[in-house]
C-alpha cells in the first residue's frame, strides 16, 4: 500500500489529481494548505508528496524544507507544482534534492509518468535502506 | 468577525472554471492522444489477427491437400498390392479368399502374441504378398496335379526367393515387410524348412506367423492329392503332428497362443470359405469384364489335367 498526499490550495484541482492517479493499492490524503501538508506528513508518512509551490500561509517551498530537516520525513518523495514562473525558484528546490517538477497546467500522461517513476525510486530506496539496517 | 454565512458560502461554491480551464484542457488533449494510439493499437490487432486468419486458412487448405493427397496415395498404394495379388492368383488358380483369411489369420495370431495395433495391420496387409514368387514358378509345375519330382520342386521351392526379389530394395516399410515373409514363409522352427533352413529365432518373426497360418489354411484346403480337413482336425495335427506336418516346425510360442484362440481361425475360415470363381478385386476396381476373364484358364487348365 502506498501513500499519496496531494497538497493544493485549489479543491478542483486536488479532486482532479486524485482521479487521474487513482489505483488498487493507493491510498490518497488531501491537504489544502502548507500547515495541513506538513501537519499531515509528519503523522501519516507518506511514500510521495505533490506538493504546490503557491499556497495561501505556508509555502509548498518551505513546507518541503520543515520535511527535509526533520529525520522522520527527511526520505519522503516531493514533486513540486509550480507556476509558469518560477524557474529560478527551482534553484532553492534542487538544494532540498526535489528532482521533479510539473508546471501548472500539467498534462495529466506526464502527470501519471512522474507519480510512477517517484514511487519506484522511492520503493529502491527503501529496499537499500531495509537492507542496509538488516547488514 | 460576523461573516456572513450565505455569502461564504456562496463563494466557497462558486465555480473557478476560468482557473480550471488550461489544465481541463490539457486533459482533453492528453485523453484525445490515448484514444488515438488506442485507435491505432486496435487496428494493428485487427491486422494481425486478419494476417493470422490468413494463415490459419491457408494451413487449413494445405493440411486438407496433403490429407486427401495421402489418403489417395495410401489408396493406390493398396490398389498396387492387390493388382500384384491379383496377377499371381490368376496364375496360381488360388482363389482370392485364401490370401483374405492368411491376412485375417496373420493379424489375429499377431495380436494373440502381443503385436502392437499398427504392426499387426502391416503384417496384414503384407502377409497376402507372401506367394507373389509363384510368378517366376512355370505353370505345368504350380498345376501338376501329381506328385512334384525332386527338379520340379526345387524349382517350386524358388517362388519364396524370386518373391524376395520382386519385393527387394522399397523404401517402404509395408513392402519391406512382405519381402521378408515372402522369403522366409517356408522357414521351419527346427530348420528343415526352405529356401535356406534358417532355425528358430534366425526366421523372422512375420515369417514364423504366416508359416503358421499358412500351413493351416493349406490343411484345410482340399488339394488333387489331399481332402479338406475340418477345423478341428487341422487343429490336431499342428499341435500333433501326422508325420508331414509336425508340432516342432512352429514357433512354440505361436503354437501355444494359437491353441488359445483356434476357435477364431474356424470363425474367420468360415466368415472367408472360398467361392469358387469369384475373383475378388478391390472395391474401386469394378469393371465387370476382369471376372469372365479370369474364368477361361480356370476351366482350360482344368480341362487339360483331367
Amino acid at each position: 500500500m502506498k501513500t499519496v498526499l496531494i497538497a493544493d490550495d485549489e479543491e478542483s484541482l486536488r479532486a482532479l489529481i486524485e482521479t487521474t492517479l487513482e489505483a488498487p493499492g493507493l491510498r490518497i490524503l488531501h491537504a489544502a494548505n502548507g500547515e495541513e501538508a506538513a501537519e499531515l506528513a509528519r503523522r501519516e508518512h507518506p511514500d510521495l508528496i505533490l506538493l504546490d509551490w503557491m499556497m495561501p500561509g505556508k509555502t509548498g517551498i518551505e513546507v518541503a524544507e520543515a520535511l527535509r530537516g526533520e529525520p522522520d520525513t527527511a526520505h519522503i518523495a516531493i514533486i513540486m507544482l509550480t507556476g509558469r514562473n518560477q524557474e529560478k525558484d527551482r534553484q532553492r528546490g534542487l538544494a532540498l534534492g526535489i528532482g521533479a517538477y510539473l508546471a501548472k497546467p500539467f498534462s495529466p500522461l506526464q502527470l501519471l509518468e512522474c507519480v510512477r517513476r517517484a514511487l519506484a525510486a522511492q520503493d529502491k530506496r527503501n529496499k537499500a535502506h531495509e537492507q542496509m539496517q538488516r547488514g | 468577525m460576523s461573516r456572513c454565512n450565505g455569502a461564504e458560502t456562496h463563494s466557497a461554491a462558486r465555480p473557478r472554471i476560468p482557473d480550471m480551464r488550461p489544465q481541463l484542457e490539457l486533459y482533453a488533449r492528453d485523453l484525445k492522444r490515448v484514444l488515438a494510439e488506442e485507435e491505432e493499437r486496435t487496428r494493428q490487432l485487427e491486422m494481425a489477427n486478419r494476417q493470422l486468419q490468413a494463415y490459419a486458412q491457408d494451413l487449413k487448405s494445405a493440411l486438407y491437400a496433403e490429407r486427401q493427397q495421402s489418403r489417395e496415395l495410401k489408396h493406390s498404394y493398396h490398389e498396387t498390392v492387390l493388382r500384384l495379388l491379383a496377377v499371381t492368383r490368376y496364375r496360381d488358380h488360388e482363389t482370392g479368399e485364401h490370401v483374405v483369411r492368411i491376412a485375417h489369420y496373420a493379424r489375429r495370431l499377431a495380436l494373440a502374441t502381443g503385436w502392437s495395433a499398427p504392426d499387426a495391420e502391416l503384417l496384414f496387409e503384407a502377409a497376402p504378398m507372401h506367394d507373389v514368387g509363384k510368378i517366376g514358378v512355370p505353370d505345368a509345375i504350380i498345376h501338376k496335379p501329381g506328385p512334384l519330382t525332386s527338379e520340379e520342386w526345387t524349382l517350386l521351392k524358388r517362388h519364396t526367393e524370386i518373391g524376395a526379389e520382386v519385393l527387394s530394395g522399397s523404401r517402404s516399410p509395408l513392402v519391406e515387410l512382405a519381402r521378408q515373409i515372402a522369403l522366409t514363409h517356408h522357414e521351419r522352427w527346427d530348420g528343415t524348412g526352405y529356401p535356406h533352413g534358417l532355425k528358430g529365432l534366425e526366421i523372422p518373426l512375420a515369417g514364423r506367423v504366416v508359416m503358421l497360418v499358412d500351413q493351416y489354411d493349406a490343411l484345410c484346403a482340399h488339394r488333387p492329392y489331399k481332402p479338406a480337413l475340418s477345423h478341428a482336425e487341422a487343429c490336431r495335427v499342428m499341435l500333433e503332428g501326422d508325420g508331414r506336418t509336425l508340432p516342432q516346425h512352429f514357433d512354440p510360442l505361436l503354437l501355444s497362443a494359437f491353441r488359445e484362440i483356434h476357435s477364431d481361425f474356424d470363425n474367420i475360415h468360415a466368415r472367408h470359405a472360398d467361392q469358387v470363381g469369384l475373383f475378388v478385386l478391390p472395391a474401386k476396381v469394378p469393371p465387370a469384364k476382369v471376372p469372365v476373364e479370369v474364368q477361361q484358364p480356370r476351366s482350360a487348365g482344368a480341362s487339360e489335367t483331367h
